[in-house]
């Protein structure tokens, strides 16, 4: 488990993080949106230490991060950056190697682990003595998840590690590490300034303001327990669709007629968006009745 | 004259003194690059890091670089005395900027996003500055240190100036003789070296030094570093040490001759007549070859040995005109023989003192000199044609030089223009022959060696007598080449061999002979 207590970092006498703290539960994903210049990257950042708050303190399983030896600290948490980050001399092989060599790990057991992940992360084994320059951008950020999941860290930090890509790109990768069962378990905090990034990856969204905390809570609460006009203001644009996606099915249980609910033919845990989204694919515009749907959705959200 | 020997017979004829100077040159280059890296690459990173620093650290190697290059090697001297270690600090101070320039930038300029990771990977700062940053920075490092190499094999020809070999002694002993061969057979080496180097290190850029090994990078070094000391000219102590200026070791009538006629075997360096004397008072050098008439020799309290067996010909000065400015100013051949006959050895040394030692100028010195005589008149600011004295870089020709501005302005209506510091003999005498200058002052002996290259058996027919010299180049010079001979100025600035006046007295030595015989 990691905890923020109170922490707060100026740069320049300029507060750019003030007074922030959440808890993240292990294998929970947790996500920082804001716009740009909120603190977000910042309070990534001081997690593991590449920068040190002016105050407050953070705790990994209950232990002050600065009581870690800095090194093996960063060596045990994932660290994927935007814009990737890979080392422009280094082969696709080495960068994925770069922490368990550090770590000293046996050559073997390296290569055991890079096969698995390529295989996992769908990348093309023979990139693997290619530099850098040489891939194209899904690649380029699918070898930097890679080097940051090689050492299986309890902790993982991604900065916005999707801004990069084109949107196709960026759905498809979000699809794949979510189905991923090493992503599941993790302890993971990601930045983002993409809503619909944030809403499709978090368990909680964690949006932030001038360096403050404007609300912490799961998607649903966001969207229909919110108080806050700026989190209101901040999801207006997007907000039925991401109604729609938050919303599974099995909640409309109540409101839809008997007989829709059975000839419908989705499946349990799908969300709203996915049921309207399947038929619509399916050119059967009247099975399940979309219009029936929308109007059961409605009457839920009364 | 003398066939002109080819550029190859001479390179063969040479070879072993080509390849002591190659080998020098290269140690001086390398151990001094060596050593710049040493300092430079660690303040480079260091720079790098503390970046307010950056500013006076690199504006500080920027002067260091901007100081001239004999500059430099003079304000050595009294440190280090002569030879290879002054040679080598200098080169080491040239080398730095583009080394610590370049680790800078190189370091500074690999990209933050990439630091970032390397730091978020859980890297020590050792291991992102050896991993990442190094790497990284290699190919703009590597060319800092290519400029330094390019840079250093060019200052150091200029090792020859203060007895750390190298081939200078060869480009300064040509220039210095007129001797386009001997000029060549060191600077084209020199500038072989320069794209031999340059090549190498651009071949080491290519290496793949991404898991660079700080001490399997080393250990070459210092191997290479031990290897160059080997080369370098060393001075043996205890036994006495001679240095000559590269002009005197290539001449006839100087290093050649003490051989053959004295079977001279002294340790011997070149160095430049800049410092020569400064060393030889200074105790880094016992024997010298100087100018019989330099004001020098009273300064350091030098005595000249006697030429017991008579090497060195007569140099008498006097003017070196061209026909047709006599033809065309007839009046000013009277004028300027009226300096003939009133200037003796004593007293051109004694000015030749006031100039180079008291600091005064050459042009008082001249003016209070000709007023003494009688000789000094106004200015008559005519506006008549302009007459052009060249003359060499010393300051007894500066001296000349004035005296004839001085003669000509006061008795005719010719106006003067003086083109003083024209290097060596060849620079004057090429200037002369190519309507450059009108006239300036030569010497019978310079004449006869250098500018005519008489063979041997003119040498030994004229038997060194005054008389007999003058009368052969003025006659040769006339028939071959328009150029006329005025009288002789009285004084003799023959080449001559110095001692500490103390160290000669205490050894008995006051001959070349009495020399020779002491080493032995």
């Amino acid at each position: 488990m990691l905890s923020l207590k109170n922490i707060t970092k100026k740069f320049d006498g300029r507060l750019a993080v003030d007074g922030i703290s959440f808890e993240v539960e292990t294998g929970e994903t947790l996500v920082l949106l804001g716009t740009s210049g909120c603190g977000k990257t910042t309070t990534l950042r001081m997690i593991n230490r590449l920068e040190e708050p002016d105050s407050g303190d953070i705790l990994l399983d209950g232990k002050s991060v600065k009581d870690f030896d800095v090194q093996e600290l960063r060596r045990g948490m994932g660290y994927v950056l935007q814009n990737h980050g890979l080392f422009p001399h280094y082969t696709v092989a080495e960068n994925i190697a770069t922490v368990p060599n550090l770590m000293n790990w046996d050559k073997k057991k390296i290569l055991n682990e890079m096969e698995s992940l390529f295989e996992k992360l769908n990348l093309d084994p023979t990139i693997r003595d290619k530099f850098p320059e040489q891939l194209s951008g899904g690649q380029k950020q699918r070898v930097g998840l890679a080097r940051a999941l090689i050492t299986q860290p309890a902790v993982l930090l991604m900065d916005e590690p999707f801004g990069a890509l084109d949107s196709i790109t960026r759905i498809s990768i979000r699809k794949e590490l979510k189905g991923l069962a090493d992503f599941q378990e993790k302890t993971i905090v990601m930045v983002t300034h993409d809503v619909q990034e944030a809403f499709d990856m978090a368990d909680r969204i964690c949006v932030m303001d001038q360096g403050r905390i404007m609300q912490l809570g799961t998607p649903e609460s966001l969207l229909f327990d919110s108080s806050n006009a700026f989190v209101k203001q901040f999801l207006k644009d997007q907000r039925l669709q991401l109604e729609l996606k938050t919303v599974k099915i099995d909640e409309l249980k109540s409101v839809l007629p008997v007989e829709w609910y059975m000839n419908s033919g989705f499946k349990s845990g799908q969300s709203v968006w996915e049921v309207l989204e399947d038929s619509l694919a399916s050119g059967d515009a009247t099975i399940p009745d979309p219009g029936m749907l929308m109007k059961g959705f409605f009457s839920f959200k009364k | 004259m003398n066939e002109e020997q080819s550029f190859w017979e001479f390179i063969h004829e040479q070879s072993g003194k080509l390849l002591d100077q190659t080998w020098a040159h290269i140690g001086l280059t390398f151990i001094s690059l060596i050593l710049a890296l040493v300092i430079a690459l660690p303040l480079g990173v260091f720079i790098a890091r503390k970046q307010k620093l950056a500013g006076a650290v690199l504006g500080f190697a920027g002067i260091l670089q901007t100081i001239p290059s004999i500059a430099l090697l003079g304000i050595m001297i009294p440190f280090l005395g002569i030879g290879p270690k002054p040679a080598i600090l200098a080169l080491f101070l040239y080398a730095l900027l583009p080394i610590i320039r370049n680790t800078y930038t190189g370091i500074t300029e690999v990209d933050r996003t990439v630091k970032d990771a390397a730091k978020g990977m859980g890297m020590s700062d050792w291991q992102i500055l050896t991993k990442v940053e190094l790497p990284l920075a290699f190919p703009v490092l590597m060319a800092g240190i290519r400029t330094a190499a390019v840079i250093n094999i060019g200052v150091a020809t200029l090792a020859a100036y203060i007895a750390a070999g190298g081939l200078g002694e060869f480009i300064f002993g040509g220039i210095a003789l007129n001797n386009r061969n001997m000029i060549l057979a060191g600077a084209v080496p020199a500038a072989m070296l320069a794209i031999v180097f340059d090549f190498l290190l651009s071949q080491l850029q290519k290496l793949n030094l991404k898991k660079i090994n700080i001490f399997g990078l080393l250990l070459p070094l210092v191997l290479i570093l031990c290897c160059s000391f080997y080369v370098l000219p060393t001075k043996i102590g205890g036994r006495m040490l001679a240095g000559f200026t590269p002009e005197f070791m290539g001449r006839s009538d100087g290093f050649l001759g003490l051989q053959q006629k004295y079977n001279f075997k002294m340790e011997t360096v070149v160095i430049s007549d800049a410092v020569m004397y400064k060393a030889a008072f200074e105790k880094d050098l016992d024997v010298i070859d100087g100018y019989s008439t330099d004001g020098r020799l009273k300064a350091y309290d030098l005595v000249t040995l006697i030429d017991d067996k008579g090497i060195f010909p007569p140099y008498y000065a006097a003017p070196l005109v061209r026909r047709s400015t006599l033809v065309a100013h007839p009046e000013l051949t009277a004028v300027l023989n009226q300096l003939s006959g009133t200037i003796n050895d004593s007293v051109m040394t004694s000015l030749n003192y006031r100039v180079d030692n008291l600091k005064e100028s050459p042009e008082l010195v001249a003016k209070n000199f000709l007023q003494e005589k009688g000789l000094f008149k106004r200015d008559r600011l005519g506006k008549g044609a302009t007459i052009r004295i060249g003359s060499k870089i010393f300051g007894e020709q500066y001296i000349l030089a004035q005296m004839y501005r001085f003669l000509i302005i006061g008795n005719t209506d010719l106006s003067v223009e003086t083109k003083t510091g024209l290097g060596g003999t060849k620079i004057c005498f090429d200037a002369l022959t190519n309507n450059q200058i009108d006239f300036y002052p030569e010497y019978t002996g310079t004449a006869l060696l250098v500018l005519l290259k008489s063979d041997a058996k003119v040498i030994d027919q004229l038997k060194g007598e005054k008389d007999a010299v003058y009368k052969y180049v003025k006659d040769k010079m006339r028939n071959d080449l328009q150029l006329e001979w005025l009288k002789p100025i009285g004084f003799n600035n023959a080449y001559a061999l110095m001692m500490r006046r103390e160290q000669a007295q205490s050894l008995r030595i006051k001959t070349i002979s009495d020399l020779t015989n002491h080493l032995k």
